[in-house]
């Protein structure tokens, strides 16, 4: 034995390094990284279209000035600006329901569509579009007059809000989360079956109607209708930053949560309805973005390297607001001879960038 | 800053968990309901290390359900710290009570300080901001749990027995009075296993927590426990200081079957040998001891020869400059020399076993 005093278990190695909480620079980088990319590809996406707009004039004239180039001022201000912006807030939106899905189902797999709302949207959208009006051809037009941009997404908003309803109302007869997932899926299948058995029955011109609201656009939102977007997208938006406590504590599980003081039935049942109000008013004006929800969040985790939603939130919706732009630009790339379907861009840009990050992090697919 | 006082002080003394008369059990639309554990009383003290063991199935997660409040008494009541469990609300219950569960936690990009600061979550505001104070108290249930190299890993990338650490950790940041495991040495490796024990401990002790943890390792619990709630498969609850359920064979009732012998002098079980011989072993020191153990592991009765009974085997262990040597000699045959332990059990392994069971009892 030596004769040096004992001292307790822990002081005899030598004296533990000093316990600090892990810096977020990281974190505040990756954000104001993403912040810089949507800042970028917001003027670049009103820059590109049928006619190239210099950036430089984009700037002034979103800063109020004039540009030598008659018209361009009113195709920024009426047909590009409300483009930006509406691109900017679907992926956002989207995002932002995307790490609350993933959240609440822990499942890296699970999205804002995860609980049928698309299901429900496209069959609202194909109601309307297939079976309105008189048939024939001329029936078709006269349908598409009288429902318009707005009438699709009442009909959209509609769909995704029934499917949710029922979704919620058998969840809360259930315990487990993983089986309010299922519950969401099959809806979601019901509700698919539905509208296949509408596009079979349907008229070739229609059909193609559907399918091009069913690609996703960013186009044609009006000023009029982003008055009904932007609100709701900020405020359901601003609503899960509120909720980024808890949803941390959610990322240990349920009991663990519980555990924690967190009242777990009612943050699933808000996060469920915030969720879907978000990806439900996107997919009403936008139609079924895939793969923003989804990719984003990983996207964000991977870059900041932290779950921790106070940083993720606010990440992801800046991810996703430069996600959907870049996507954007990348449709309108054929210029003159027209746009590509937005679905195809956001996958073809979207998914090698997403593989690449993961995969060079491989600690991100734990973290999901 | 010394990092192992505690910041908080608990009270010392005194109960800071108590039931009156609760049963836990479940009750289910259209079926009848199903008691698992009647009516019992229990109290856990400050500074009081309790462990609930019993076989699997006996209803050890549902009474630790029904304490921490998960799930609701069938009938009775549980205090926490002098108030009726039913009566806190959430967030002043996990203020005094923390819960380490067995399910493992599956996340990444979490380090493990970020981990232990949810269990702040009861004590801040509505974003969860961690004010200083919160991070010494952070820092200072980090240091506790031996997790210090541990702070800055990703929790993903940690063992499992690791992990653990920083969910005690979790749960000590949560200032409870009572900290509530449910079967914590569930996914653990032997080491592990020990450390929590010792680990559990020290919480309970140094810091004046009460702690109650559920398991079905025996060892563990005899080796630490101050008092034992034990859980037969009857849900019949009987408490005492470990060594008084060894005594009034309580343990080996429960836990014993017809090949196991509760031994409860080292309070460890053996099996009952199928086919014996006496044995005896002659020599000093630990190899010694490891000859008599291998004998008995074999089917020797090894340890202590009864009244009048001869030997079947002698084996004499010699230490030799060259290392250990055993010679083993059995009736009628001549001395074998054997190097190891391993050559003694092939050995006598090819000898005809001299008696059965019966005769050697």
């Amino acid at each position: 034995m030596s004769v040096v005093a004992p001292a307790p278990a822990e002081s005899v190695t030598d004296s533990p390094p000093p316990v600090r909480a892990p810096d977020r620079r990281r974190a505040a980088l990756g954000m104001a990284a993403f912040g810089g990319i949507a800042l970028v590809a917001f003027v670049l996406a009103i820059a590109v279209g049928s006619v190239w707009i210099p950036p430089s004039d984009v700037v002034s004239i979103l800063f109020g000035g004039t540009s030598e180039q008659t018209g361009w001022e009113a195709i920024v201000r009426d047909i590009r600006l409300p483009r930006s912006i509406t691109a900017s807030l679907c992926g956002a939106g989207l995002a932002v329901a995307g790490v609350q899905m993933q959240t609440l189902f822990r499942n890296p797999l699970a999205g804002p569509y995860v609980l049928g709302i698309s299901s429900g949207a496209s069959f609202g959208v194909a109601l309307v579009v297939l079976t309105a009006g008189a048939s024939g051809t001329t029936g078709f037009l006269a349908g598409l007059g009288a429902f318009g941009d707005l009438g699709i997404a009442v009909a959209a908003a509609a769909g995704s809000a029934i499917v949710l309803s029922l979704v919620l109302l058998v969840s809360r007869r259930v315990e487990s989360i993983a089986t309010v997932l299922i519950v969401g899926l099959m809806f979601g299948q019901v509700v698919l079956a539905m509208t296949t058995v509408l596009i079979a029955g349907a008229e070739p011109e229609r059909i193609q109607a559907y399918l091009v609201w069913s690609f996703g656009s960013f186009r044609g939102v009006s000023w009029d209708e982003l008055w009904i977007l932007a609100p709701v997208v900020v405020a359901a938006g601003g609503a899960v930053w509120f909720t980024a406590k808890h949803l941390n504590a959610m990322l240990l599980g349920e009991r663990y949560a519980e555990s924690l003081g967190v009242d777990v039935r009612r943050i699933r049942r808000i996060t469920v309805i915030l969720s879907a109000l978000l990806a439900g008013v996107v997919t009403a004006f936008a139609g079924p973005i895939a793969f923003i929800g989804v990719a984003v969040p990983h996207l964000a985790r991977a870059t900041l390297g932290t779950v921790d939603h106070r940083y993720l939130l606010p990440a992801s919706a800046l991810g996703g607001a430069a996600m959907a732009l870049v996507a954007e630009i990348g449709a309108q790339l054929p210029g003159r001879a027209g746009v590509l379907p937005l679905n195809a861009v956001t996958a073809l840009i979207g998914a090698p960038v997403v593989i690449w990050v993961v995969v060079r992090n491989t600690r991100a697919t734990a973290g999901f | 800053m010394g990092a192992s006082t505690p910041i908080t002080t608990r009270p010392t003394a005194g109960p800071v968990m108590s039931t009156s008369q609760l049963t836990s059990g479940y009750r289910a639309r259209r079926r009848p309901p199903r008691v698992v554990v009647p009516a019992v009383d229990l109290t856990v003290s400050a500074g009081e290390l309790v462990t609930l063991l019993g076989p699997n199935g006996a209803g050890k997660s549902t009474l630790l359900r029904t304490v921490s409040g998960v799930q609701p008494a069938m009938s009775g009541s549980v205090a926490l710290v002098g108030d009726p469990l039913d009566r806190l609300g959430r967030m002043e219950r996990a203020r005094r009570l923390a819960t380490v569960l067995t399910e493992r936690i599956a996340v990444g990009q979490l380090a493990g300080y970020d981990l232990v600061a949810l269990g702040r979550q009861p004590h801040t505001g509505w974003n969860g901001v961690l004010h200083q104070r919160d991070h010494d108290i952070v820092a200072d249930a980090i240091v506790a749990v031996g997790a210090s190299h541990l702070a800055d890993r990703d929790i993903g990338e940690l063992s499992d027995g690791e992990r653990q650490r920083l969910m005690i950790a979790r749960a000590v940041a949560q200032e409870p009075a009572v900290l509530i495991l449910d079967e914590p040495t569930a996914f653990l490796d032997v080491t592990s296993r020990i450390e929590l024990g010792a680990l559990l401990q020290r919480l309970a002790h140094e810091r004046g927590l009460g702690v109650v943890c559920s398991t079905h390792d025996l060892d563990l619990a005899l080796a630490t426990a101050d008092t034992v709630w034990l859980l037969d498969a009857e849900a019949d609850l009987r408490i005492g200081a470990p060594e008084d359920l060894a005594l009034s064979g309580a343990i080996g009732q429960v836990f014993g079957t017809a090949e196991l012998e509760f031994d409860p002098e080292r309070g460890t079980f053996s099996r009952r040998p199928e086919v014996a011989g006496f044995a005896t072993v002659t020599g000093e020191g630990l190899a010694t001891r490891l000859c008599v153990r291998a004998l008995t592991r074999i089917g020797y009765h090894a340890d202590e020869l009864p009244e009048g009974a001869a030997p079947d085997v002698t084996v004499v262990v010699r230490d030799r400059p060259v290392g250990v040597e055993f010679l083993v000699s059995t009736q009628g045959q001549n001395e074998r020399r054997c190097r190891d332990l391993r050559a003694v059990c092939e050995h006598l392994r090819a000898q005809p076993m001299p008696r059965t069971a019966e005769e050697v009892r």
